[in-house]
């Protein structure tokens, strides 16, 4: 018999089969694919959230949840099912003692019997037609019912570790580096920025020293308020980061217009006359009877300071005791008054050097690469050097005949003598000291309030770029702090006994992480012959200008700050600094350690070659201190003005 | 050419129809029973009924020796039944010339249906006198073999053997029986028709309707009859799980089990099936036949261990267990 007289049963056997494959797939895709589906989803989605990108909706391990699904329907499809296994089934449910699998059987050729009898294959032949007969009546369906299992413990624990994994945190948006994010993508999270508003805990004790800086009618006080505006809509979400960069950019501006109309106005240095004030105030705070003007210095409250003076000069004129103690408070005034007047600055000397420079190179002759335009933009740069140590020195000299003229009163305040031309002199000379304290200490505050000003809106600034960022870097400095100490300690460097660069790239040097605008800032001088190693770590632009300077082959690495430094340590004004060579004792031919350096160089002025490239060393890590913002403001205006004070000097 | 052979099958069917009808018009109930016994007959195999003490296990065999219409014979197995009690001894004899001579006198082992009632009360030795006769169909005694009259069946019967004053039958005895029945106690129904029947006045006759060459030619029918590749396969699966060692072995078998069942175990289950789908108007047998036939045909095959026996396994359980485990392809 062939398979053609089989075909009533082979249809039945296929439609089973379909049946068959179809429930396979729904039972695998319930029993299988749903439960091991949602965990490999509930891995994936925790994954993105936890450590992957934002960006994308679902990671690639999320998609891995699809797996199962189609292995479970591979299976269904094409797992093998025999017609004997199918005839089998159906044999059994429709309970027909195997008529179909036996039919089957007996119609292959040469089949084995298991009987030699010749009536055998007869018997055979009428169980095939049994088999035949047996079909008419029977479907698939019900041999095969279509049934969806019911849902397990398992399929809801790993729908419950999928709600877990969605519940999970998501990361910020703006994790993307830059080079990722496009203009509209920018745009785009701009604007969800906008919408979430920025977390304001880091930005606290900004705000509360802008608040302190709001209380008089000022520049500082009015740059004071708009800053704390900008960062109050910033927090609310009605602008975003780059539309509150831009007002801080404009108040910036506003900012230096109003230092420039207050330079303009004052004739003195601030700086001479507030370490003046200040040497004065600690002179007054050794006296009972000056305690409260010291007190009010102290806060640079001149009104306070002012009358103060005059209830203390008063009580003096009542009392003998207190005459006595006025009189030796203003003998100390006046002697730290004349130590400010006579303070000496090394302005005298760099301006000496600038303009002896600039002689020099009006009276060389050009180099023969150098273009006349080169050469009198050169000079130009040269004489505006000189003008402005000339400018600076004469403020100081103000500053200081201002201190003079306090010192003045001051002794013409304890002038002693009961006799009324004498009682009146020094009454006029008591008034005038008040007077004149009151004066100076107004110009330092003012000159303070706007340099407070000024780092109030830098420290926006600062704020602002970082806003939304989780400290990715953090753990750079980390590890850059560890391979500080461990060279601050004495460490030997590296190749040739030279000291290595710990910080290889100036701060701003690095690629921009973050979402940055704005040019770079920043003026430096390049120097050393470094075989530096290390990360650099900056979030600038990276436009700092390295010019090489110097006598030594190697390669020139330049200081410049990128705006994405908050301040940049040292003298902002891009001091000139001489090279100079010096001896080093050799310590078994690998140089010295840092430790050496410095301490030589404290020694010698901080002069020397070594100590430059420490300093460099010191000042790029302390920089990234200095960006973190983890530091307070106070703390980094600390940090700032020792910088400047331990740069090297020629 | 299928048309004849299924004739056969039913007039077969027909004929069997007829001997069942006759053995329930004495014994009541015990369907399964007769069928088992009727499977004996048509498989050419011997039959061991088990059960306690006035089941009608006596009648029963005896009226089925009535209806087909052959010689019967009837052993009472007691404890001192000697083997030539059974299968016959020489006797000293005058052979009509005046001298004597040893002449063989048969025993009632010669007889196409034997019963051998309670053949677990006598010895062990006395019970082995018929494995060849069960094995071979011939018994051999005072130096000479005779064979036996066919068809020869051997229908015996034992009390179960926590009984009294029995002697369990060796294992070689026992592979010789095709089946081992067990004899179950009738229900209420069944009960109150026997005691109607035989508490009467009139006992009921029976008329046979099958005879020796009818009842041959059934059997050569059932061994024609062809089995599926698979079938064959399954039996044997089967038979292996009894084993203890076998890969397809259950839980049971293996921690109950000492020895699994023989190949003429495999044999009986494979021509009980036979029986039974011929008896059911199929010309094949099937799974659901070799599911019915397994515990009868191998019940008395598999031999507990003492772990088995001390906790009260049945082999029918273990049987059943293997019935479940073991699929066919």
């Amino acid at each position: 018999m062939n398979r053609a007289d089989l075909r009533p049963i082979l249809r039945l056997l296929d439609a089973v089969r379909r049946r068959v494959r179809l429930q396979d797939a729904v039972e695998g895709l319930a029993r299988i694919a749903l439960p091991a589906g949602l965990c490999i989803a509930a891995v994936g989605v925790a994954g993105d959230r936890l450590f992957g990108s934002a960006t994308v909706p679902f990671g690639p391990l999320t998609w891995l949840a699809l797996v199962p699904m189609a292995g479970v329907l591979a299976w269904a499809a094409f797992r093998p099912l025999s017609a004997r296994a199918l005839a089998r089934r159906v044999d059994a449910h429709y309970e027909t003692h195997d008529a179909l699998g036996h039919a089957l059987e007996f119609a292959q050729p040469e089949v084995s019997l298991g009987s030699q009898d010749e009536r055998a294959p007869g018997f055979a032949a009428l169980a095939v037609q049994a088999g035949l007969e047996a079909v008419p009546g029977k479907r698939a369906a019900p041999v095969v019912p279509i049934r969806v299992p019911p849902l397990r413990r398992i399929d809801l624990l790993s729908a419950a570790l999928l709600a877990v994994a969605f519940a999970l945190p998501e990361r910020p948006f703006d994790e993307d580096p830059p080079g990722r994010v496009g203009p509209d993508e920018a745009g785009a999270g701009a604007e969800l920025e906008a919408r979430e508003g920025v977390d304001m805990t880091l930005a606290e004790p900004l705000r509360e020293e802008l608040d302190r800086l709001r209380g008089r009618e000022d520049a500082a006080a009015k740059t004071a308020q708009e800053v704390l505006e900008i960062l109050a809509a910033l927090e609310r979400g009605e602008l975003d980061r780059a539309q509150a960069l831009a007002q801080l950019e404009a108040l910036d501006e506003e900012l230096a217009k109003a230092e420039l109309e207050m330079e303009a106005t004052l004739e003195e240095d601030p700086g001479i006359l507030g370490e003046g004030m200040r040497e004065l105030a600690e002179a007054l705070k050794q006296h009972e009877i000056t305690q409260e003007v010291s007190d009010a210095l102290s806060r640079g409250d001149e009104d306070a300071a002012e009358e103060a003076l005059r209830k203390a000069f008063e009580e003096a004129e009542k009392d003998t005791g207190a005459r006595d103690a006025m009189e030796n408070a203003m003998r100390d005034a006046e002697k730290a008054l004349g130590r400010g007047a006579n303070e000496n600055t090394d302005t005298a000397s760099k301006l000496a050097e600038a303009e002896r420079r600039l002689k020099r190179e009006e009276k060389r002759e050009p180099p023969e690469n150098e273009t006349e335009e080169e050469r009198e933009r050169r000079l130009k740069r040269k004489k505006e050097d000189v003008e402005r140590l000339q400018r600076q020195h004469e403020r100081e000299k103000a500053a200081q005949r201002e201190l003079e003229e306090l010192r003045r009163q001051a002794q013409q305040a304890r002038q002693q003598g009961q006799g009324q031309s004498q009682q009146q002199k020094r009454q006029q000379g008591q008034q005038k000291f008040g007077q004149g304290t009151g004066e100076a200490q107004r110009k330092v505050s003012k000159a303070r309030r706007m340099s407070s000003a000024r780092d109030g809106v830098e420290e926006a600034k600062s704020f602002v770029r970082r806003a939304g960022q989780n400290g990715e870097s953090e753990g750079r400095r980390k590890e850059q702090q560890k391979a500080f100490g461990k060279a601050a300690k004495g460490d030997k460097k590296g190749k040739d006994g030279q000291p290595s660069m710990l910080v290889e790239g100036e701060v701003g040097d690095g690629p921009p992480d973050a979402f940055m605008e704005g040019e770079g800032e920043g003026q430096g001088e390049g120097e050393g012959q470094g075989e530096g190693q290390g990360e650099g770590e900056g979030e600038g632009q990276g436009e700092g200008q390295g010019q090489g300077e110097g006598n030594q082959p190697g390669q020139g690495l330049g200081n410049g700050m990128g705006e994405g430094s908050v301040g940049a340590l040292g003298d902002e004004q891009g001091m000139k600094t001489q090279q100079k060579n010096v001896h080093v004792n050799a310590d078994q031919g690998r140089g010295a350690t840092r430790a050496q350096i410095i301490e030589q160089a404290s020694q010698e002025g901080f002069a020397s070659q070594g100590y430059r490239r420490v300093f460099q060393d010191y000042r790029s890590f302390a920089q990234t201190a200095i960006d973190s913002e983890e530091l307070p403001p106070s703390q980094r205006r600390r940090v700032k003005r020792y910088y400047q004070m331990i740069q090297p000097r020629d | 050419m299928s048309q004849e052979h299924k004739a056969q099958i039913e007039a077969l069917q027909v004929d069997l129809s007829n001997l069942v009808e006759e053995v329930q018009r004495v014994i009541v109930g015990q369907d399964e029973v007769i069928r088992s016994v009727i499977t004996c007959l048509l498989a050419r195999g011997h039959g061991l009924l088990e059960g306690v003490p006035g089941l009608g296990k006596t009648l029963l065999i005896r009226t089925l020796a009535e209806a087909v219409s052959m010689d019967f014979a009837r052993i009472q197995f007691t404890p001192d039944l000697m083997p030539a009690d059974i299968v016959g001894t020489s006797v000293l004899m005058d052979d009509g010339t005046g001298g004597r001579s040893l002449q063989y006198q048969p025993g009632p082992v010669f007889a196409n249906i034997v019963l051998a009632d309670e053949i677990n009360r006598a010895t062990p030795k006395t019970q082995s006198a018929l494995l060849e006769a069960m094995a071979e169909g011939q018994v051999t005694a005072a130096g000479e073999t005779r064979p036996l009259p066919q068809p020869f069946f051997v229908l015996a019967t034992q009390n179960p053997l926590e009984q009294e004053g029995t002697y369990p039958l060796p294992e070689a005895q026992l592979d010789r029986f095709l089946f081992k029945i067990q004899v179950p106690f009738p229900t209420e129904d069944e009960l109150i028709h026997i005691l109607d029947r035989t508490t009467g006045s009139e006992a009921a006759s029976v008329r046979p309707v099958l005879d020796g060459k009818r009842l041959g030619e059934m059997q050569a029918l059932i061994r024609a009859i062809p089995v599926a590749p698979t079938l064959t396969r399954y039996v044997v699966r089967l038979l292996r799980a009894t084993h203890p060692e076998d890969a397809n072995a259950g839980e049971k078998v293996q921690r109950f089990v000492r020895a699994g069942g023989s190949p003429r175990g495999a044999q009986s289950v494979l021509l009980a099936a036979r029986v039974r789908a011929v008896l059911g108007g199929r010309s094949t047998p099937s799974t659901d036949d070799v599911r019915q036939v397994l515990l009868p045909a191998l019940r008395h095959r598999v031999i507990r261990n003492f772990e088995g026996e001390a906790e009260g396994v049945s082999v029918d359980d273990i049987l059943a267990e293997l019935v479940e485990r073991v699929s066919a392809d």
